[in-house]
């Protein structure tokens, strides 16, 4: 008894001083002049009559990111020939380097939330140089339970946000990929070999929320726990492909009604996305694309069948396309339970048009078919594509087959992808070179141009380039090739931990071949019968030296071979013979809780044997240190 | 012993709280806003027009964050920074930061508080007072999303402030015999800052000292001074404008009936050292009313007498919150010539562009269209005449209020025949769900106001009648729990003709210009708003307007305008 006594005297005492607690709030206010407020309404003079309400929840947190980079090259690109040595301080592809995610609280059901990023590019001119600003802007937040169901509200600022992947996503891939150069959105883990441990064992890194969302400013509403287990959402605003202060009209509207099983994860949703642009400064011209499709998820015994059909059509003026078929069908299942394996068959016609999709456009115009107010110039492939596993394209079909095997420690992943062109619109074939990706983008800072490079083939996207070449067997009249062009590509990611001499060593490998032809071919084509081929390898090693060290070394090889049917250098007449390699190695230290130091040292050569002024020599260092808080 | 030490236990525990709760020096205190919208402009003119933009989308997105600092209890400042992201930017473009105030308030010595930075202040109606003139009485709520966010925006406060900048000051005296306090107040702000050649530092000083006999009797004693300071530049020619009013309220209840008898008269002086050709202005003004209540009936009834004089002068009060030459933010021009598009209803209502954030030592144009016979509310100069009102509120949610005014020019302009000018004006709103008492909000509102300026002369030249009605109406109804669908309109018509003055620097009349009108505007607004508190809440709005102009001096034309407004105050 006295043991309840005591208990029940301890939590009345608690509450007591929380009552206590906010009536002394209300004190504050009072009516005489000797203090900071009064009471009384009309009042001679000044006009606060009472205190100031308080978030009462105030967040602040963040990450610091100091990185640099420090780029001497022996055989450089023209444009950079009286800048082969060069020192950049911060990521001109993400600028944060004091990155405040600040957030507030005003009730239970709202909160508004901003990031403020600062930076200092060191030139030595000081204060005028710095540089602040948002990067995802500031947001809006409301969530509020009816008796129908529940809705949350998102405006204002950037959200990642997706719908389904002909509508508003991103391509998330396969997961294979070398780790070894870091993003600007990646973590600090608790241990230093965390991103490592994890890629071996889940087959994937922590990523950050854009993965898989596509970037969206405007209004989102949702609602949940609907009746007869219905849920939807729908937005409305730009996205950062029809971005842009201008007050030309240009927005992106769509959303998601969704019925899902109440057993299991079943599902059916009916998706849409479109976009509205106004492309002259009278707004008399529209321009803009529609997208429906049917989305669902089926689980019978041990497979899952995803299916999304859909139709998509574009829009010029009074031009309407006839609507095209997208159709993506899935099976997954896992063989025997050892041998997780996903089947994908696709197939998108050329008319079907969606920038903020997961199928990048290679059949139609941007400039034409979109708004030209845009702030983001991320240059959209526009044309064939050499593309990695999991990355469609419209005007194609074609079948994707992956699966991963596990023989003891040494885990495989493989990916077979088959496909052809639906109509041949375009004479010219593009690809990147997986070696030395990011430092190739560095190249060129800030923006993205097109069109750059020895022989102006080359373009840079976020974080990468890829290169463009063009077929000589074309219709003389129309210009178009004279055939389709089919694509076979295949990877191998194999990931294997042991340990050498005590130590964690992870050993990751990534091989990807890929030919395109002008016939059907059941596997990639190694000849010269390819208009195009190329293979690269990167291994890449990580040991763990201690707690706070990892060791990282990285070597990348890459081979892209043309034949007689692309354009041939003036001066050798041969068509494209490139060679890249790229050996690098590295550092991860832990120096405290929460904060990183990252060095990386890349030896990196690449020539064409046939396009004599295509290559370059040198080497890239690279120091980030990042901490969160 | 055990019993006593845990009542002291959660005594010290309690208290420890308190004082963990008051310390707290660091405070945050924060407004956000989304606001996006879709805008569409169709012009109706002879000539098709080819030339205007017609569509339009924008918005944005800002937060306002406050640091409140108590540095101890006597004390407190607010630094308060906004930043503004544009609709359409992304990644970091159409950002802007700004300080969006900064001031500080203390009690000095247990006695006086002062307040220093930025400063939102008020006399009377004749020394400085926001009027908002030609503000709508009755607007329908649906409006006033739009509305509100100008006010905040300008800092209006609804409570006719200005806002200014400088420093102020307030202390009282406690008697125990004859009187019961003296409130003092006096403030100095700036108004104009020097540019060092040619324009001088203006500021604006005043003080209020305020007798309270007891809680029926109060005179007060108003001074409102603006000033250019000397030596500030070359110039000698100074600028000074003083008011000194005199204000009393004296209440008695008498047989279950509240009466009040209030006034203020005053001077003002207006005034060029050292130019020969700027007018020396001196008059006064009379304003004296008695107001009788009846609780009982739930009526309360005004009648009052307003006489101010052709050359009384008071920036402070004489201020417009509405700047009528400037540009509106949507659609500025408009037909085939790329004319400027005349501010409409549209643009009153939520065009926050158009506002004044603080007083304008120039006489700001009026705009017939909106207020042709108080545009500068009860200090308009050059007004005699009564008025009478009366409210009808009741518990049950009725308030009926109706008011008339009945007044004349006391100087002719451009002629020596008077003007003769009238306002009615009656609003009426119901809480229909307290009548059938529903607890979901059902809510109307009707009004109207009409107006009537005519003057008749020997020379008919001089004639001039216009007439200019307003309507509105206004709906609400909370169709689910903090689901409102909100409904309004609004009708302004004006027929006639007058004369409108053209003034120079001086406030001389300098020409007139006959304006003949024959217009209609009409705004229309649905919308449905959730509320997720009395401050907070997410809006969907659609809005129609249409300015139609018989005479085609401005071609009609039409804006439809979509927004979603998503708005959080603390």
């Amino acid at each position: 008894m006295k043991k309840i006594g005591l208990f029940l005297l301890f939590v009345c005492s608690i509450s007591f001083q929380r009552l206590m607690a906010q009536d002394f709030n209300d004190l504050t206010v009072k009516e005489s002049d000797t203090s900071l407020y009064d009471e009384v309404i009309e009042k001679i003079g000044s006009n606060f009559k009472k205190p100031l309400e308080v978030l009462e929840n105030f967040q602040i947190s963040g990450y610091y990111r100091f990185i640099t980079n420090y780029r001497h090259l022996d055989e450089a690109y023209p444009h950079l020939a009286n800048n082969k040595n060069n020192i950049f301080v911060g990521d001109d592809s993400q600028i944060p380097q004091l990155m405040l995610n600040i957030a507030g609280y005003t009730s239970s059901k709202t909160s508004f939330g901003t990031d403020l990023f600062m930076w200092t590019p060191m030139t030595g001119i000081g204060e005028k140089e710095n540089v602040k600003g948002l990067n995802l802007g500031i947001s809006l937040y409301g969530n509020f339970s009816t008796s129908v169901g529940n809705f949350n509200v998102r405006t204002g600022g950037i959200n990642w946000y997706a719908l389904s992947p002909f509508t508003f996503q991103t391509a998330k891939g396969n997961n294979r990929y070398s780790i070894f150069e870091r993003n600007p959105w990646d973590p600090n883990t608790a241990k230093v070999e965390t991103r490592y441990s994890d890629f071996y064992n889940a087959g994937a890194i922590n990523q950050d929320q854009r993965w898989g969302n596509q970037a969206f400013q405007g209004l989102i509403v949702e609602g949940a726990q609907l009746p007869h287990n219905f849920s939807f959402s729908a937005m409305y605003g730009k996205t950062q492909f029809d971005g842009g202060l201008s007050a030309i009209p240009n927005t992106s509207y769509g959303g998601r009604i969704v019925k899902s099983s109440i057993k299991n994860q079943n599902f059916i949703a009916f998706n849409t996305f479109n976009n509205n642009s106004r492309v002259d400064s009278l707004s008399s011209t529209k321009a803009g694309f529609n997208m429906l499709t049917l989305e669902s998820t089926y689980f019978i015994k041990n497979f899952k069948l995803y299916a999304e059909v859909g139709a998509g059509r574009q829009f010029i003026s009074n031009n309407t396309s006839n609507w095209g078929e997208a159709i993506s069908f899935k099976i997954s299942t896992d063989i025997k339970k050892k041998f997780p394996t996903e089947l994908h068959i696709y197939r998108i016609s050329p008319n079907v048009f969606n920038n903020s999709s997961v199928f990048i456009n290679s059949s139609i115009q941007q400039t034409v078919s979109a708004s030209n107010s845009q702030t983001q110039p991320v240059l959209i492939p526009v044309s064939s594509a050499m593309l990695p596993i999991g990355q469609i394209s419209n005007n194609r079909q074609g079948i994707e087959l992956n699966t991963q095997i596990n023989l003891g420690k040494l885990k495989n992943s493989i990916g077979y992808g088959n496909a052809m062109e639906l109509d041949e619109l375009s004479n010219k074939l593009t690809y990147s070179h997986a070696f030395n990706n990011l430092a190739l983008s560095r190249f060129w800072r800030w923006d993205f141009p097109s069109e750059v490079g020895p022989y102006k083939n080359l373009n840079k996207i976020y974080r990468s380039v890829f290169e463009t070449i063009y077929i000589t067997e074309t219709d003389a009249i129309t210009g178009k090739p004279l055939y389709k062009k089919y694509f076979n590509t295949f990877e191998l990611n194999s990931k294997y931990q042991t340990k050498l001499l005590g130590k964690d060593l992870f050993l990751f490998y990534l091989g990807t071949f890929s030919s395109v032809q002008n016939n059907a071919a059941p596997f990639v084509v190694f000849s010269e019968k390819a208009l195009l081929r190329s293979y690269s390898h990167q291994f890449e090693t990580y040991l763990k030296l201690n707690a706070r060290y990892v060791w990282t070394n990285y070597v990348g090889l890459e081979r892209v071979l043309a034949n007689y049917n692309t354009v041939t250098d003036v001066v050798s007449r041969r068509p494209k013979n490139q060679k890249g390699f790229s050996i690098a190695t590295g550092l991860d230290i832990q120096l405290s809780k929460g904060v990183g130091l990252y060095l990386r040292e890349r030896w990196m050569k690449y020539e064409d044997m046939s396009f004599a002024n295509d290559r370059y020599k040198g080497f890239e260092s690279t120091v980030e240190l990042k901490m969160f808080f | 012993m055990y019993k006593y030490l845990l009542i002291a236990m959660i005594t010290f525990l309690g208290f420890s709280q308190l004082k963990a709760q008051k310390d707290r020096k660091i405070n945050f205190v924060g407004t956000a806003r989304s606001l996006m919208n879709s805008n569409y402009l169709s012009v109706r003119d002879s000539i098709p027009d080819t030339a205007s933009v017609k569509r339009n989308d924008g918005g944005y997105a800002l937060v306002d964050l406050g640091v409140n600092i108590k540095p101890n209890k006597n004390t407190e400042i607010l630094g308060m920074f906004r930043i503004r992201n544009e609709f359409g930017g992304f990644w970091g473009s159409g950002v802007s930061f700004d300080v969006r105030q900064l001031w500080v308030k203390g009690v000095v010595a247990n006695a006086l508080r002062y307040q220093l930075g930025d400063l939102n202040l008020k006399q009377t109606p004749f020394t400085l007072f926001n009027h908002h003139a030609d503000q709508i009485d009755s607007m329908p709520e649906v409006f006033n999303l739009q509305r509100n966010i100008v006010s905040y925006e300008r800092f209006y406060m609804n409570n006719n402030t200005w806002r200014m900048q400088g420093a102020n000051v307030d202390f009282g005296l406690s008697f125990s015999k004859y009187l019961k306090e003296i409130n003092v107040n006096a403030f100095l702000t700036r108004v104009n800052a020097t540019n060092f050649t040619s324009v001088p530092d203006r500021l604006m000083s005043g003080y209020t000292i305020q007798f309270v006999q007891s809680k029926n009797l109060q005179l007060s004693f108003n001074s409102n001074h603006i000033f250019d300071v000397k030596g500030t530049v070359a110039n000698d020619n100074l600028f000074k404008s003083s008011v000194n009013t005199i204000d009393w309220k004296l209440k008695r209840d008498l047989a279950r009936k509240s009466f009040l008898f209030g006034g203020e008269i005053g001077q003002s002086h207006y005034q060029y050292t050292n130019d020969t050709l700027a007018p020396d202005l001196k008059d006064y003004f009379v304003h004296a009313y008695a107001q009788m209540s009846i609780p009982k009936w739930n009526l309360t009834g005004t009648i009052g007498y307003l006489n101010v004089g052709p050359d009384f002068r008071s920036i402070g009060a004489q201020s417009k919150d509405i700047n009528y030459n400037a540009v509106p933010v949507y659609f500025d021009r408009y037909t085939n010539d790329q004319r400027i598009r005349p501010i409409t209803l549209f643009d009153v209502v939520g065009n926050e562009n158009i506002y004044n954030r603080t007083i304008t030592t120039s006489l700001m144009s009026e705009n017939q269209l909106f207020n042709q016979v108080l545009p500068y509310g009860i200090s308009t100069f050059n007004r005699v005449g009564g008025y009478a009102k009366i409210q009808y509120k009741n518990k049950k949610g009725i308030d009926i209020t109706s008011q008339y005014y009945k007044l004349n020019e006391i100087r002719g302009q451009g002629s020596f025949a008077l003007r003769d000018m009238s306002i009615f004006k009656l609003n009426a709103s119901v809480s229909i769900n307290q009548l059938i008492k529903t607890k979901k909000l059902i809510a109307l509102q009707v009004g109207t106001m009409m107006q009537t300026t005519n003057r008749s002369s020997d020379q008919s030249i001089e004639n001039m009648d216009l007439k200019s009605n307003q309507y509105t109406l206004g709906f609400r109804w909370e169709l689910f729990s903090n689901f409102e669908l909100m409904l309004g309109y609004i009708l302004q018509q004006n027929d006639g003709h007058d004369y409108l003055p053209t003034r120079n620097g001086y406030t001389e009349i300098t020409y007139f210009n006959r304006s003949d009108y024959q217009v209609k505007q009409e705004l229309a607004a649905a919308g449905i708003r959730y509320n997720f508190s009395s401050k907070t809440y997410l809006c969907v709005l659609y809005q129609q307007s249409k300015f139609t102009d018989k005479l085609n001096i401005s071609p009609g034309f039409s804006i439809n305008q979509f927004g979603i407004i998503y708005n959080i105050t603390l």
